[in-house]
This record gives C-alpha cells, sequence and structure tokens, in this order.
C-alpha cells in the first residue's frame, strides 16, 4: 500500500442483478491504474458477513488483503452464476460470479523498471526509453527560435501541392526540420521529396536520424516478417507524429502510451488535438478503451535515409511506441549465472528455441532455452512476483521485438500468440491478418448474392468447427482459398464476454484452431468531459 | 507425386514414395510401411530415438504441396528387402490435422497410373471423404469452369450428400477438381468463381432423373443447391 493507492468509490455497483444477491464492487487505483474489484455471493448463504468484511477491505484496499476473497472456500454451497449489466459503461457483462473477488482487466505484456534494453547506444533503461523516447534535445540540433510565416497569416502546410511546386517553393526541407511549430502544422501525407534536398540538409537529416535511440532488433527474412499495415509506410518528419495518450481502458484501468503514427492515422483517428476523445483499440497491445489526447510531437526521424546497420540478423530500429501501466501479472526470470531476474509480465513472449517459437514468459519451463543476441541461455528460475507493478513496453518499427537486459534476450514487443503450422507455410501471414482484423481492418469474405460477410456454418460434424458456427469469415491475404480466419463473439468459459480468433487451413472443414481470445472491442459511448 | 521424407536430429536419412499406416495396432504403438524408396543413409535409423516424417505431394501444376508433418518415437525398425522399411513407434508432435491413409492412397492410385472408382465405394466411405481431400490437395479451386452451356447432374447417382459434390465438380470443374466437401464449402468456392467469371446468365444447369431421390436428405441438399444456383442466375432444368 502506498498513498497513491485510494478508494474511489465502493457502491452496490453499477451492476444490476437479476436475482437477489449480495455484491460489491471496489474501483481500486493502485499507482494509477485501475481495477474493478467485485464481491458477489447469494443471499440466505451467510454472504452477508463476507460482503461487509469486502466492504471493509475496499475502503483500505491492499493486496494481501484481497487474498482472503480469491481463495474463498466454496463448499459451503454458496456458488452462484450470474449475469450482470455494467451500467456505468453501458456494456453488458456476463460473469459467472461466485463467491469469490473477481477483478477484470486486459493482458498486459511488459517489463518492470529495471531491465535494460540493446539499442544504438548501448544499453539503456526501458522505463528511461519508454519516457524519453524521441526528442533530440543535446547541442547538435537547435530549434529556430523564429516561426516562418507567409505574410504573417499561420502557414497551412497541409497541401500536396505545395510539395508538388516545391521548385519555385521559398521553403525547404530544412525550414521544417528545424522548426518545430512548422512541423507541428504540417498534416500532410506526402513528405518532402528526397530529390529536392540540398547536400546539407540530407546530412542534416542524417545527423537527426543518428541522433535518436534505436533499438537493436531481429529483424527476419522477408518471407518471415512481422510487419502490420503502418510498418509499409516510410517515417518522415513530415507525415508523422507522436501523440501521448493517456488511456482509459475498457476495464477501467490507466494506461499511458505514446504512438508515432502517420498523420493519415492520427486525422482519421480524431487525435489531432489536445483534449480530444479518441477510442484506441490495440488489442496486442492490452490496450482498448476511450483516450486523451495530452499531447502533440513530432517526429524528427526520417526511416528514408535510416541507416540499419544490419551486422548479421540484428538491426537499428527506431520506436514507435511506448507505454506505461501497471500489473499484478509479474514474474522474475532467471536465465543462465546472471543473478539479475528479469521482471516481466507473464504474457509478454519470449523466444524459445526449444520450441522455435514466441512463448509467454509464464508458459516458458525451467530449463527451457532462450534466444539471445549470441546465442542461447537456459532459465534457471521462474518466480511470480506478489502485488502490483508499474510496467513498462515498447513498441518497435516493422521488426515488432527488441533485445532485453545484459545478456540480450529476445523478446517480442508483444503481440498474440503466434500461428505456429508445423511446416506447412503461411503462419505469419495468419498473425498478421488476425490482427489486422482485431484492429477493425482485415478482409471480410463477401458473398456476392447478398453483399454480407459469411458466416460459418460449423463444418463437419465431429469436429470442434461446431463450437465456431455464428463466426464472421475473414480470407487470409496471400494464401489460397484453403485458409481462414473466424470472428466470433462468445462467451468464455469464466463467464466473460469476448472476441475469439481462430483460423482454418482446410476449407472450412474441420477442427478450428483457436489463436487468441481478447476482450470485445465495441467502444462505449464517449465519456463525459 | 508423393513424397515422404524422414529426418533425424534435421538431417535427411530417407526419400520415399509411399507410406502406409499399419490400421490394426494391439497397442498404442503404429506401424508405418515405407516403400518406394529413392535414397537412404546406411546406417538411419541405428542410434535414432526419434524420426520427423515430412509428407508432401506434388500437385497438377508440379508444385511440392505439403501435407503433414509428425515425429515417431522409435520403438523398432526393420527392413524388408532393399524397397521396404516398417518402423514402429509413438507417434508425436503430431499437427492438430490427422494423418489420413486415405489421402496418401489416392495419391498413390493416381502416381500408379490408376483411376478412382467413386461410384463402387460404399455409403460413407472414409475414402470418398479423402477423395476430395486429395482432389483440392491436387487441383486447388480451380475457377475455370469446363466451356459449356448446359451442366448436367444425375440425381439418380447421388447416395449420399458427398456423391453430389463429387458430381458437381466433375460437372463444373472436371477430373481430379474440388468443388467443397459440404454444402458450406460448396456456396464459399462459388464465392472465388464468381469472382473470375461473373454472373451465369447464360448458363444452365439440368438436374436429370429427380425423381429417384429417396433419401430425404439428398432430396434437401437438391432443393438447397436448385436455388442456389439461381442465386448465381444459372436457369435450372429439373428432368425427371
Amino acid at each position: 500500500m502506498t498513498s497513491e493507492e485510494t478508494v474511489k468509490n465502493h457502491s452496490l455497483f453499477g451492476f444490476k442483478w437479476t436475482t437477489p444477491i449480495h455484491a460489491e464492487r471496489a474501483d481500486v487505483n493502485y499507482n494509477g491504474t485501475h481495477y474493478y474489484i467485485g464481491y458477489a455471493g447469494m443471499q440466505g448463504t451467510g454472504n452477508q458477513n463476507k460482503i461487509g468484511d469486502f466492504h471493509k477491505w475496499a475502503q483500505n484496499p491492499d493486496p494481501d488483503g484481497l487474498k482472503q476473497f480469491l481463495n474463498e472456500d466454496q463448499s459451503g454451497g454458496a456458488f452462484y452464476t450470474q449475469t450482470a449489466v455494467n451500467l456505468q459503461n453501458n456494456i453488458l457483462m456476463y460473469g459467472t460470479l461466485t463467491q469469490k473477488a473477481w477483478f477484470s482487466r486486459l493482458e498486459d505484456k511488459c517489463f518492470v523498471e529495471g531491465p535494460q534494453i540493446l539499442t544504438n547506444s548501448g544499453l539503456k533503461k526501458i522505463e528511461e526509453i519508454a519516457l524519453n523516447n524521441d526528442l533530440v534535445e543535446d547541442g547538435s540540433v537547435k530549434w529556430r527560435d523564429s516561426i516562418r510565416t507567409n505574410g504573417g497569416k499561420s502557414l497551412l502546410l497541409d497541401t500536396d501541392n505545395f510539395y508538388k511546386s516545391c521548385d519555385s517553393c521559398r521553403y525547404h526541407p530544412i525550414d521544417f526540420l528545424t522548426n518545430q511549430e512548422l512541423l507541428l502544422k504540417c498534416w500532410t501525407d506526402s513528405a518532402y521529396p528526397l530529390s529536392k534536398y540540398t547536400g546539407a540538409e540530407y546530412e542534416f537529416q542524417q545527423l537527426i536520424n543518428n541522433s535518436v535511440t534505436a533499438v537493436i532488433t531481429y529483424s527476419r527474412k522477408d518471407d518471415e516478417r512481422e510487419w502490420t499495415a503502418i510498418d509499409f509506410n516510410e517515417i518522415t518528419p513530415f507525415t508523422w507524429k507522436w501523440i501521448d495518450f493517456q488511456l482509459i481502458n475498457n476495464d477501467g484501468t490507466l494506461t499511458k502510451a505514446s504512438l508515432c503514427r502517420p498523420n493519415s492515422w492520427i486525422k482519421e483517428l480524431g487525435a489531432d488535438s489536445i483534449g480530444n476523445k479518441v477510442y484506441l483499440d490495440m488489442p496486442e497491445f492490452g490496450i482498448q478503451g476511450w483516450a486523451i489526447v495530452k499531447r502533440v510531437r513530432i517526429c524528427q526521424i526520417d526511416t528514408r535515409i535510416w541507416k540499419q546497420n544490419r551486422n548479421g540478423d540484428y538491426v537499428n530500429r527506431p520506436i514507435t511506441g511506448t507505454f506505461e501501466h501497471g500489473s499484478f501479472n509479474v514474474y522474475n526470470l532467471r536465465f543462465g549465472e546472471n543473478p539479475i531476474p528479469l521482471g516481466v509480465t507473464g504474457s509478454h513472449p519470449i523466444w524459445s528455441v526449444d520450441r522455435n517459437n514466441w512463448v509467454n514468459a509464464n508458459d516458458l519451463r525451467t530449463g527451457e532455452t532462450v534466444k539471445t543476441r549470441n546465442g542461447s541461455l537456459v532459465l534457471t528460475k521462474k518466480e511470480k512476483l506478489d502485488g502490483f507493478k508499474t510496467v513498462y513496453n515498447l513498441e518497435v518499427y516493422r521488426d515488432h521485438n527488441y533485445l532485453v537486459s545484459s545478456d540480450a534476450i529476445l523478446v517480442h514487443n508483444a503481440c498474440f500468440e503466434k500461428v505456429d503450422l508445423r511446416g506447412k507455410p503461411g503462419g505469419k501471414k495468419i498473425d498478421a491478418a488476425i490482427i489486422e482484423i482485431a484492429n477493425g481492418g482485415g478482409v471480410p469474405r463477401i458473398d456476392p448474392k447478398t453483399g454480407t460477410q459469411t458466416v460459418f456454418r460449423g463444418g463437419r460434424q465431429g469436429t470442434n468447427g461446431f463450437r465456431w458456427a455464428g463466426a464472421l469469415e475473414y480470407e487470409v491475404p496471400g494464401l489460397d482459398f484453403n485458409y481462414r480466419i473466424y470472428k466470433l463473439e462468445t462467451i468464455n468459459s469464466s463467464g466473460t464476454a469476448v472476441v475469439k480468433y481462430g483460423y482454418t487451413t482446410t476449407h472450412l472443414e474441420s477442427t478450428v484452431h483457436e489463436f487468441k481470445e481478447i476482450l470485445p472491442p465495441a467502444p462505449p459511448a464517449a465519456p463525459q468531459q | 507425386m508423393i513424397n515422404v521424407v524422414l529426418s533425424t536430429n534435421g538431417e535427411q536419412v530417407m526419400c520415399c514414395s509411399h507410406i502406409w499406416l499399419q490400421p490394426y495396432a494391439p497397442d498404442t504403438t503404429r506401424s508405418f510401411r515405407f516403400t518406394g524408396i529413392l535414397f537412404k543413409k546406411t546406417t538411419a535409423f541405428d542410434c535414432a530415438d526419434k524420426i520427423s516424417v515430412r509428407i508432401s505431394m506434388l500437385n497438377r501444376k508440379l508444385e511440392d504441396v505439403f501435407y503433414i508433418q509428425f515425429g515417431v518415437f522409435v520403438f523398432d525398425y526393420r527392413e524388408s528387402g532393399i524397397d521396404e522399411l516398417w518402423i514402429d513407434g509413438l507417434v508425436c508432435d503430431s499437427d492438430e490435422i490427422a494423418y489420413r491413409q486415405g489421402i496418401i492412397d489416392v495419391f498413390d492410385f493416381w502416381q500408379r497410373g490408376q483411376s478412382f472408382d467413386w461410384f463402387s465405394e460404399p455409403i460413407n466411405s472414409l475414402l470418398k471423404r479423402d477423395y476430395i481431400v486429395a482432389c483440392s490437395m491436387y487441383s486447388g479451386l480451380n475457377t475455370q469452369l469446363l466451356d459449356k452451356d448446359i451442366y448436367e447432374i444425375d440425381i439418380s447417382l447421388i447416395k449420399e450428400q458427398r456423391d453430389f459434390f463429387y458430381l458437381a465438380s466433375i460437372t463444373f470443374i472436371g477430373d481430379r477438381a474440388y468443388l467443397g466437401h459440404d454444402f458450406h464449402s460448396f456456396t464459399d468456392c462459388w464465392i472465388d468463381i464468381y469472382r473470375d467469371n461473373g454472373w451465369f446468365n447464360n448458363k444452365k444447369v439440368r438436374l436429370l432423373n429427380t425423381n429417384a431421390i429417396h433419401d430425404p436428405a439428398v432430396s434437401s441438399l437438391i432443393s438447397e443447391a436448385e436455388t442456389f444456383f439461381r442465386s448465381y442466375k444459372f436457369s435450372v432444368e429439373l428432368v425427371s
């Protein structure tokens, strides 16, 4: 417990029960991260006292005290199942509520303070990268104080025509590159052509590129790369910006996120002004919910002239996202002889040499070998940490991985578990397609007769396909007719509403391979300011 | 057409053109027979604990199509002449799809120049099921229909639903073609066919001997198919 941990309220919750039940919810804030913690029991089974205990705990919550509710004995017949409606967010929540405390939040895939990331300038602490992710503020690059204006009028630089006529234009790249305010006004989708740069301007941009922290990534071959849609865009100061968000997830938790994104992405999302509320849907980072734009910042790098400095399979890549939030799900992993443990959330993927795949940290087995930059290391100890930790993560341009700790262990920059087709090609394409779908894109399978998306009927009897009946069907770009992705909104075994993603490789025939279930993406109404 | 590769510790130790899984197994070990041996290292299995079996087939474009990969913990192996090897062991590291002997057998028919007599197979024959999968692997989904004005399907040949999809595949596309294994996958195939061909305003589907249906399930299927063909703007003629 720290002084920052507060109870915001604890009423009969925002939940409406369809049968008599004693229930209590606490809205608990630990170190800036928000949790709904609920407790329910059936009437007439002596639960009132227990509810009272929970009520007392909720007024002054601490993780240790929570354990008594998590480990409640259900032998007294107090087991209870109920469906609840969260009135506060207007979201249906189906819950198998037992006489237990429960709490909900998205999975997180992050590192606690301390681990170091291998960068182009050596090891740096992840929290330092996460908090100071971009700006070049050393003496080599100075921003001009003056802002060039057009006859005293503010400049509107979001016109492609501006660049088309830049032969006769009185503005040059250097005018933008040395002027933050000019760049902040630049919302164009096409970058100033490199062919128009002078030699000095080119060198200046290279100087900026070299001054920015880049992380060392494992860069896979073209046919295995994991690029998402925005990775196909070159980052330039004219066409990308950093946006700082404060995020309220669906479950009420708070996250600080900074994303470097193309202007078009930002404008489409409506995140181009401070104070705007936008819905961020990034399940691969455990983020879904309304976010407030706290700051709009320039992006300085230009990947068109980025030096990867390839060294074998490893290259330099810029960071395109940083995340800071909190987690109860943290493990300490010890590798080889290194006495310093790696603190990581249980669901963060680490590359297992033994399984030749990404494996969540909590699923790694003692004795399992993980990949490092210089070879491999064996996991010698794994322990779950008690309590709540502030955790950090990075998003890395294109390669979506980085090397962590002095051992340079290869970790993913947090994503879904990976599809393993065991020798059959196409797993990476399925990965990419599912992530696109989860982010609201993807290629729906459309019936030309009706113009509507096709729905899976369940496949052959005797297979698990029938559990996927009613799922929406999506195509997998680049793969043949045999491959389909299914998106099914359903209730999981815990009674929580989830969206499940699955895929089949045998033309709708038989077993559907479950890929990942995540909380439903449907946004609630925008909160009142 | 069948390419079976055995590896130990990542090194290829044998290639052959046929694999057969002995159906009878008195315990949880299984016996595989490998024949048509093209290459084998002399001491391939002397000290091997585990072998990896990878099976692929050549499709109609002579491309190598991956089928399945699995491991076998070797309990015993024995050679019978120069072209036959038996391995007994526990199947492990299996993909989530099952090994189906029928698919191998269908490709084996084809590589030996034999044809498959669909209608001599009994109702619910697993070989019929596997034949459709083999056609899918061999031909993929060919969206170019045979150039005809009228596509005729003799309903009297249909004893079970699977027969319809087989008949439709050879009627619309040709031998060894694939046009779905159930009604949902059948309709799904037509989405791709439509993309390449558009509506079929000037084409007719003629369903022959419609009075010869005795199974209610088949009757329902034919009725559904008739509606389906009309939805793609085929004209449909029912002939008793």
